[in-house]
């Protein structure tokens, strides 16, 4: 997998938002990410999804997902 | 002249029937005391007086003869009460300073701002913090500290709400932040991070990795790093209702103390070059280095321009 530039994650990023917004139970967001030099998009969820809900990658660009629990204004 | 004898001099003069008699006629305005030598022991007796017309020169020679000639003698001009002023919180206020709404608990004071209609002077916090969550209304008080650290109207009011702040609605969301003008008279530091440094008013985006920094009111000055931009929530749960963001900042801590924590609501987040980057007002409580939690922010750029407020300095 080549290092994504961040157009090519913003792309993927909506793409995934598709793909997983309103079908994934305990989505919590979706992010650019930092990746290896490069950008990919990071999923947060707040329980651990099942195998294969989430694609590892989109367009070879990384995607990286996040148990992030309860999200609560500070 | 020792100051002990000075004292027992000054004493004797003023339980002398001729002081009592003098300073009941109206025209002697006298005053006595011990005036301060360069050394211990040259001490005189101070003699003070508006004028030359408000002197008994009969009293003053009888006091010259009394210390020996050791008189410092001077003219102060009209005497007049200081004017009393509002008393006022004296601690100077600095971002990282706990504030918050009167009827919130806690919460920290993000950075001070003008606001570009008017030039009105005032800080800027998360909504949910000078806000509490859309109930605040226009004027309301803003107290430093915060409730939860013991303040309390009015001793305590430091800034009033304006009213027209963005409120939190269920979709497109894009900060949670207010603003609130500082009551006039009050001492603060609308740049200072801490001794020798100073915060920047030209403002960082967001878009490689950067280390930042915070300063909270529950865990102070912590440092981390920006892991993920361009960040959509959703279904974020507010006492006012759901609410979903957009274009959001992730940081996380840099070990395993936590990059904040409740309270820290506000924080004004900057880099190592003391450029501001974001607002702090969500986190997360697992994930991170040593599950330590990680925070988000509001990009700061769109804290200004919601909030139609520059930096103040």
């Amino acid at each position: 997998m080549s290092v994504a530039t961040l157009e090519e994650a913003r792309a993927a990023k909506a793409v995934l938002r598709a793909r997983l917004l309103g079908r994934l139970p305990g989505l919590r967001g979706l992010g650019i990410a930092f990746v290896d030099g490069g950008y990919g998009v990071r999923v947060l969820v707040d329980r651990r999804p099942a195998d294969g809900a989430i694609p590892d990658d989109v367009d070879g660009v990384p995607v990286i997902v996040d148990v992030v629990g309860e999200l609560t204004p500070l | 002249m020792r100051l002990e004898s000075v004292r027992e001099l000054k004493q004797a003069i003023v339980s002398d029937p001729y002081w009592l008699a003098a300073r009941s006629d109206e025209g002697a305005h006298m005053a006595i005391g011990v005036a301060l030598g360069t050394s211990p022991d040259e001490h005189k007796v101070a003699v003070r007086a508006r004028s030359e017309n408000d002197i008994d020169q009969k009293l003053l020679d009888r006091i010259r003869a009394q210390a020996g000639g050791e008189v410092d003698l001077r003219y102060t001009g009209p005497l007049e009460v200081l004017p009393v002023t509002d008393s006022m919180p004296s601690r100077r206020l600095s971002i990282g300073a706990s504030a918050a709404h009167y009827g919130t608990a806690s919460g920290t004071l993000g950075f001070f701002a003008r606001r570009n209609a008017d030039g009105a002077i005032g800080i800027v916090s998360n909504n949910h913090v000078l806000a509490a969550q859309n109930r605040g209304l226009d004027a309301d008080e803003i107290l430093h500290p915060a409730p939860a650290d013991s303040g309390r109207s009015p001793n305590d009011v430091i800034a009033h709400l304006c009213g027209n702040y963005p409120r939190l609605r269920p979709e497109g969301q894009t900060v949670d932040c207010a603003f609130a003008g500082l009551v006039s008279g009050l001492a603060f530091d609308p740049l200072a991070l801490g001794p020798a440094e100073t915060l920047k008013t030209t403002i960082a985006t967001a878009e490689k990795q950067l280390l930042v920094e915070k300063i909270g009111r529950t865990t102070g000055r912590t440092r981390g790093i920006i892991t993920t931009i361009d960040l959509d929530f959703f279904d974020v749960d507010y006492r006012c209702g759901r609410v979903s963001f957009s274009g959001q900042i992730e940081i996380e801590s840099l070990d395993a103390t936590a990059f904040c924590r409740s309270g820290d609501s506000g924080s004004l987040v900057f880099t190592r070059d003391y450029e501001p980057v974001g607002l702090l007002f969500l986190s997360a409580r697992a994930g991170g280095p040593g599950n330590s939690g990680r925070g988000y922010a509001n990009p700061i750029g769109e804290v200004l321009t919601a909030l139609d407020v520059s930096f103040a300095s």
